[in-house]
C-alpha cells in the first residue's frame, strides 16, 4: 500500500507530468482552434473535422487534465520544500572536503598570515554578501558562512501557489452572479432585484437610484466618449453612497460591483391601470418583459408586446393573452376574468444599462495575481547565493578555501568569487 | 502635430546606428561602435520624446490616453521597447554585436510605421469597452511582452546558425542562450501580467474569466509553451539548441495571438487591438 501510495505521489509530483501536461495542454489547444483552418488545407486528414464537433473545454477530458494540473502542482511544490528547508539549514555546516567539491564554485587563496585578520576578511566577505556569520574559530580553523537572496526560493512557492489561488478563485465566482439591468433617470429600484448563476431572484439588501445618465462626447464633437450614470445606493432609505459610474469607474457596495454597461437606449413603457372585483384600483409601470401581480387574488402577469397603441399581457399561470388598447375598443375584447385592465399612457423613457455583479473570488484572484507575478519575478531574477570560506592558519601562511552555490545566474557568482579572490591577493584591500 | 515629426525621425537614427553596428563589427572600429551606441540612445530618446508628445497631444485633442492604441502607435511603442531592451543586453554584456541584428528590426518596424499605406497617424478616441485603467496594463504588458519575445527569437535564430568555434565576434553561443533566457523570462513575466489583466476585464465585460476566445486561446498556448521552457531550463538544465527551438515556437504563437487580436487572421470576439 505504502509502496502504491509512494509511486502515486512521485508520478504527480514529477517534472515529467508538467513538462507532458503542459504539452498536452498546448497540442490540444492548437488542435481546437485550428482545425478549422487544418481541415481546409488537409483535406485528407477527416480526423480532424472530429476534433471540431468536441467542445474539449467543457469536457470531462478538460477536467481531467486540469485536476491533474493542480495536482501536479500541489505535489511538486511540496516535494520541494525539505531541499528548501535543508538548503536553509545548511548555513550551520562546516565544509568538509567532498561538500566544497559538491559546490558549483570554490577557490584557493594562499596568503601572508601575518596580513590576514579575522576583521579584514569579513570586511571583504561583507562587500558581496548581505549575511555573515561564524560557523567555527578554534584557533587554527576558522568557518564563515555568508550568503545573499535568501528569500529567492519564496518565488518557486509563490507563483506555484497563487497559480492554484487564481484557479480557486475563478471556481468561486462561479457562485456569484453577474447581472444586467436597465434603469431609467429618477427610477428607484428598491430593493435592487437580480438573478444569480441558478437564475433564481435575489433582492439585495439596497436599493438603487439613477439621478442622472448622459452621453459624453470627446470636446465639441460628437464621438462618444463613455456613457455615464450618476448612481446613488440607498440602505433603508438613506443614501450611503452616490458615484458618477462609467465604463472605467464602478460603484461598490457590500461587494456587489456596479459597472455601466456598454449602451443606453430609450425604452417602451406602458401605463396600466388594474382594477378587481371589489373597485380596488392599482396602476403599474411596466415595460416589454416585466411581471407584476395583479389585485390581491396576485394573478401573476407579463407585459409581452407594445404596439403603437395597445399592450399585450400574458397570464403567467394559464399562458392566455389579451390586449389592451389605448382607444375605446370597436368590439369587446376578451381580457382576464375578475379584472378590468385600461392602458393609461405609453411612456418613452431614456434608460442607462448596468451590470451588478458579485465575484467572492474577484479579490482572491486580484491578490493571487500580484503575488504571482511577484513569484515569478523572484524566480527568474533573484539568485540564492552562498559561501563558505574556510581559513587553516599553519606555520605563518594561511590557506583561505572559497566555496559556494547559486540558484541562479552561475557567471556572475563565479565574478563574485574571483572578485574576491583578487582583493584577498592584493592584500586585502577592497 | 509634434509626435509624427519626431517619430518620422526616428528611422534615420536606427539606420544610421545600424550601418555604424556594421562598420564596427566589419572593421572592428571602436569609433564606430561608440558613435552607435550613442544613436542608438538619442534614437530611443526620440522615439521616447514621440510617445510623450503624442500622450500630451492626446490630452489637448481632448482624447487623452495612453497612445498605445491602433497600429500606428502599438508599432513606435514596439520599436522604442525593443531598442530599450536592446540598449541594457548592451550596457550588460559590453558588447555591440548584437545591434547589427536588433537595430535593423526596430528601423523596419519605425519605417513600416512611418510610411505604411494602412498606418493611420491620428489620435483616435480609446472606445468606451478599452477605458479604464485595465487596459493600460493589458497593452503595455502585450507590447513590453512582444518586444522581449523578439529580442530572444533573434538570440535564438544566431545560436541556432553559429557553429561552434566560429568567430566570437559575433557573440559566443553561451551569451546568445543567456540573453534568449532572460529575455523570454521578461516576456514571460509580462505575458502573464497581459492574461490576467485580460481575464479581469474579461469578467466585466463578457461575464466570465475565460471565454477561448481566440486570442485568449493563442495568448495562452504561447504562455504555456514559454512555461515549459523555464521549467526545462531551471529542473533539467534545459539549454543551447533546444530551447532555441522552444523560444522560436513560442514566439510563432504569441505572433498568430498578436495577428488574430490586431484582426488580421482569424475572426475573434477579442476587441481588435488595432481597430
Amino acid at each position: 500500500m505504502k509502496k502504491i501510495f509512494g509511486a502515486i505521489a512521485s508520478f504527480l509530483a514529477s517534472i515529467n507530468l508538467t513538462i507532458i501536461l503542459l504539452s498536452v495542454a498546448t497540442l490540444i489547444f492548437i488542435l481546437q482552434i485550428a482545425q478549422e483552418k487544418l481541415v481546409l488545407a488537409f483535406p485528407s486528414w477527416k480526423w480532424l473535422a472530429a476534433i471540431g464537433q468536441v467542445d474539449f473545454y467543457h469536457s470531462r477530458g478538460f477536467f481531467v487534465l486540469f485536476a491533474l494540473f493542480c495536482a501536479n502542482l500541489v505535489a511538486c511544490t511540496l516535494k520541494r520544500l525539505p531541499r528548501t528547508i535543508a538548503i536553509l539549514k545548511s548555513s550551520s555546516r562546516i565544509p568538509d572536503d567532498a561538500f566544497i567539491a559538491s559546490m558549483n564554485g570554490s577557490l584557493e587563496v594562499e596568503v601572508d598570515g601575518s596580513q590576514l585578520s579575522r576583521e579584514k576578511l569579513q570586511a571583504v566577505i561583507s562587500a558581496h554578501f548581505s549575511r555573515l556569520h561564524v560557523i567555527k574559530d578554534d584557533g587554527g580553523r576558522l568557518c564563515f558562512y555568508a550568503e545573499k537572496g535568501r528569500y529567492a526560493h519564496l518565488g518557486f512557492y509563490l507563483a506555484h501557489v497563487c497559480i492554484l489561488l487564481i484557479a480557486i478563485g475563478t471556481i468561486l465566482s462561479t457562485r456569484g452572479f453577474q447581472y444586467s439591468f436597465d434603469v431609467s433617470k429618477g427610477q428607484l429600484l428598491d430593493p435592487l432585484v437580480v438573478r444569480d448563476a441558478t437564475r433564481q431572484e435575489k433582492a439585495l439588501d439596497f436599493s438603487l437610484q439613477c439621478n442622472d445618465l448622459k452621453t459624453v462626447s470627446y470636446g465639441e464633437s460628437s464621438k462618444l466618449k463613455k456613457h455615464q450614470s450618476t448612481l446613488t445606493i440607498l440602505k433603508n432609505g438613506i443614501a450611503v453612497k452616490t458615484l458618477d459610474v462609467d465604463f472605467g469607474t464602478h460603484l461598490t457596495y457590500n461587494g456587489v460591483d456596479i459597472y455601466q454597461d456598454r449602451f443606453s437606449k430609450t425604452i417602451n413603457y406602458a401605463k396600466i391601470e388594474v382594477r378587481d372585483m371589489n373597485g380596488k384600483q392599482q396602476e403599474y409601470e411596466l415595460k416589454v418583459g416585466e411581471s407584476f401581480s395583479a389585485g390581491n387574488a396576485g394573478e401573476k402577469l407579463r407585459l409581452t408586446r407594445i404596439n403603437k397603441d395597445s399592450v399585450q399581457l400574458r397570464s403567467l399561470s394559464s399562458t392566455a393573452s389579451f390586449w389592451i388598447t389605448r382607444t375605446p375598443a370597436q368590439f369587446k375584447e376578451p381580457q382576464l376574468q375578475g379584472y378590468q385592465f385600461s392602458l393609461i399612457e405609453l411612456l418613452q423613457k431614456e434608460t442607462t444599462s448596468l451590470k451588478a455583479i458579485y465575484d467572492p473570488g474577484q479579490g482572491l484572484i486580484w491578490y493571487s495575481f500580484i503575488a504571482m507575478i511577484t513569484g515569478f519575478s523572484i524566480c527568474f531574477f533573484l539568485s540564492h547565493q552562498r559561501l563558505w570560506v574556510n581559513v587553516d592558519m599553519q606555520e605563518g601562511r594561511t590557506r583561505v578555501v572559497l566555496a559556494g552555490a547559486a540558484t541562479k545566474n552561475q557567471n556572475a557568482f563565479t565574478d563574485i568569487l574571483s572578485n574576491i579572490k583578487d582583493e584577498l591577493e592584493r592584500g586585502l584591500k577592497p | 502635430m509634434i509626435n509624427t515629426a519626431l517619430y518620422n525621425i526616428t528611422p534615420y537614427f536606427y539606420l544610421l546606428c545600424t550601418l555604424f553596428y556594421l562598420v564596427h563589427a566589419l572593421f572592428k572600429s571602436e569609433r564606430f561602435g561608440k558613435a552607435a551606441t550613442i544613436l542608438t540612445f538619442a534614437g530611443l530618446l526620440v522615439n521616447a520624446a514621440g510617445f510623450i508628445a503624442r500622450w500630451i497631444e492626446s490630452y489637448k485633442v481632448g482624447l487623452g490616453h495612453l497612445p498605445i492604441r491602433g497600429p500606428y502607435e502599438c508599432l513606435t511603442f514596439s520599436a522604442c521597447m525593443l531598442v530599450l531592451f536592446y540598449l541594457a543586453i548592451e550596457f550588460k554584456i559590453k558588447t555591440r554585436t548584437f545591434g547589427i541584428f536588433i537595430m535593423p528590426i526596430a528601423f523596419l518596424i519605425m519605417v513600416y510605421a512611418t510610411i505604411g499605406v494602412r498606418v493611420a497617424k491620428q489620435i483616435v478616441p480609446m472606445p468606451e469597452v478599452l477605458q479604464g485603467n485595465y487596459i493600460n496594463y493589458h497593452l503595455s504588458s502585450c507590447f513590453i511582452g512582444y518586444a522581449a519575445f523578439t529580442i530572444s527569437l533573434v538570440a535564438s535564430i544566431l545560436y541556432l546558425f553559429k557553429r561552434e568555434g566560429s568567430s566570437t565576434a559575433l557573440l559566443s553561443k553561451k551569451t546568445l542562450d543567456d540573453i534568449n533566457y532572460k529575455m523570454i523570462a521578461i516576456g514571460f513575466v509580462m505575458f502573464s501580467i497581459l492574461i490576467v489583466t485580460g481575464m479581469l476585464r474579461s469578467k466585466i465585460i463578457w461575464g466570465s474569466y475565460w471565454q477561448w476566445d481566440q486570442v485568449q486561446t493563442w495568448s495562452l498556448i504561447a504562455w504555456l509553451v514559454y512555461a515549459v521552457l523555464l521549467h526545462g531550463r531551471f529542473t533539467w538544465k534545459w539549454s543551447g539548441t533546444l530551447t532555441a527551438v522552444l523560444s522560436i515556437i513560442g514566439f510563432l504563437f504569441s505572433i498568430i495571438s498578436f495577428l488574430v487580436g490586431a484582426g488580421f487572421l482569424f475572426a475573434s470576439g477579442h476587441f481588435p487591438i488595432t481597430g
